[in-house]
């Protein structure tokens, strides 16, 4: 379904509402991306969709978002961005992971909230932090070279994905707001902005 | 009477737990409140000592856990504010004397005796803090601006979340201005951004609190205390009075520092 740019996030939230009422048995188990375009998504905004999408059992696959920066931006020209099976379990989790806890599964991990300092997470497949990530994030364990760590934020005190780890430098600024994503790039761990659009594609 | 068991506790050990829990219990009594401060820390017992108590203490918390005493005679009440009561931790013992069951038996028997039950827990994420927070209605996190603080802040808050205690208020301790504003010291809303909890309180750093404490008086009746003043702040807080929080020195991007301060919900 497609809804028009110009309308307010509390407005879409009640068109997708009426439209999975309408084809609700169509939907119930479905699993789907949300496509936001140059829209700013706030996590509040998330959270009352993640609400939503759960009375009617509806999966949130991933988020798709192009920052406005893309388009006044050459194009990127390194690697192709990594393609992530769609079909890989997804564990989501809506909170504050604060200090000494540990979030770990096999899929892919998507976090709705902060990673704080003391914190690890820790994915099968790729994480991603629709907040601040600053603590441990270990992706792709033991051995997926194609996992990605993205977040809004991206201050971890180490990264790891697959084999590789990564420290950020000494005087690494705290400030930096732009989302990030971190991937390997010819045996290396390399940081970029996170404004590549698709991180998920669906095949065929 | 229905009490209010607030449970003060930091993760990290000297913070300012104990000093807490005497002021504020004092501001608290010193506002009306039939209060009472109970210290948890057993074997390590310090809270009598900053509320000059000590040498009044005949029963303590084990002797009401073991059967020894009734809890009404094991309180000693405070002679300087009337409505200012303590129960004593055990001295000679360690903190399996007592189990969580047995502690929110005696949160529940006092909530019927007093407005206010200040509990003072051990430094520490084991049985004592088990204890301390098993009959809490409110968890008062005390921090101060250090990286480790907060580190230790942010375990307990996610232990406590785990619990099932929801109603958690962070008090920033020792808080330096001059420090803050050079940038030498972390600042107040960094600590509230990674905590994310709602704050109760900021406490700036007095040399009076050191003096104080070591003679066991308390600082809430002492009128020129910066910390004092923000003590009794907190108690209002606690009552659910709306006061602004403190101005700790004026100078530049202080103002600043107030607006992103109550930008926080």
């Amino acid at each position: 379904m497609r809804l028009e740019w110009e309308t307010s996030f509390p407005q879409l939230l009640v068109e997708i509402e009426e439209h999975l009422q309408q084809s609700r048995v169509f939907f119930n188990g479905a699993q789907v991306f949300l496509e936001v375009g140059q829209r700013p998504v706030l996590q509040h905004d998330m959270e009352q969709l993640a609400v939503i999408l759960e009375r009617y059992n509806v999966t949130l696959q991933g988020v798709i978002s192009a920052p406005p920066s893309q388009t006044r931006r050459a194009p990127a020209v390194s690697s192709p961005i990594p393609v992530l099976d769609p079909n890989t379990m997804l564990h989501v989790e809506r909170r504050t992971v604060r200090s000494g806890e540990k979030i770990a599964a096999e899929g892919h991990v998507i976090v709705i909230g902060d990673v704080n300092p003391g914190a690890e997470v820790i994915a099968g497949s790729s994480i991603f932090v629709w907040g601040s990530l600053k603590g441990a994030a270990y992706a792709g364990v033991p051995d997926q070279t194609e996992a990605v760590i993205a977040a809004l934020h991206l201050a971890p005190i180490q990264l790891r994905i697959a084999a590789y780890i990564a420290r950020p430098p000494e005087a690494q600024s705290t400030t930096a707001s732009a989302p990030q994503l971190a991937r390997i790039d010819r045996n290396n761990i390399v940081v970029e902005a996170w404004d590549r659009g698709r991180v998920f594609q669906q095949r065929g | 009477m229905t009490g209010q068991v607030i449970t003060v506790t930091s993760g990290k050990g000297g913070v300012g737990k104990t000093t807490f829990s005497a002021n504020v219990s004092a501001a608290l009594a010193a506002l009306g409140k039939k209060t009472v401060a109970v210290d948890t820390d057993v074997g390590l017992r310090n809270l009598d000592i900053v509320m000059g108590l000590e040498n009044r203490i005949v029963y303590d918390l084990v002797d009401v856990v073991e059967g020894r005493c009734r809890l009404q005679k094991a309180i000693i009440r405070d002679r300087r504010i009337d409505t200012l009561h303590l129960l004593a931790a055990a001295q000679t013992r360690d903190k399996n004397a007592v189990s969580p069951d047995a502690m929110e038996k005696i949160c529940a028997e006092l909530k019927h005796l007093f407005d206010y039950i200040i509990i003072d827990s051990p430094a520490g994420i084991e049985r004592g803090f088990q204890n301390a927070i098993v009959g809490a209605d409110e968890i008062a996190i005390i921090t101060t601006p250090h990286v480790s603080a907060i580190r230790d802040a942010d375990r307990v808050v996610g232990l406590l979340e785990a619990a099932d205690k929801h109603k958690i208020r962070l008090v920033i301790n020792r808080v330096q201005p001059a420090m803050v504003r050079r940038g030498d010291m972390l600042d107040i809303p960094d600590m509230l951004d990674i905590l994310s909890i709602e704050p109760l309180g900021i406490i700036p750093e007095d040399e009076a609190i050191v003096t104080t404490s070591n003679k066991g008086e308390l600082a809430t009746q002492e009128t020129t205390s910066k910390a004092g003043l923000a003590y009794m702040n907190i108690a209002r807080r606690i009552l659910g009075e709306d006061v602004p929080f403190l101005q700790l020195e004026s100078g530049d991007g202080l103002l600043q520092w107030f607006k992103r301060l109550f930008r926080i919900k």
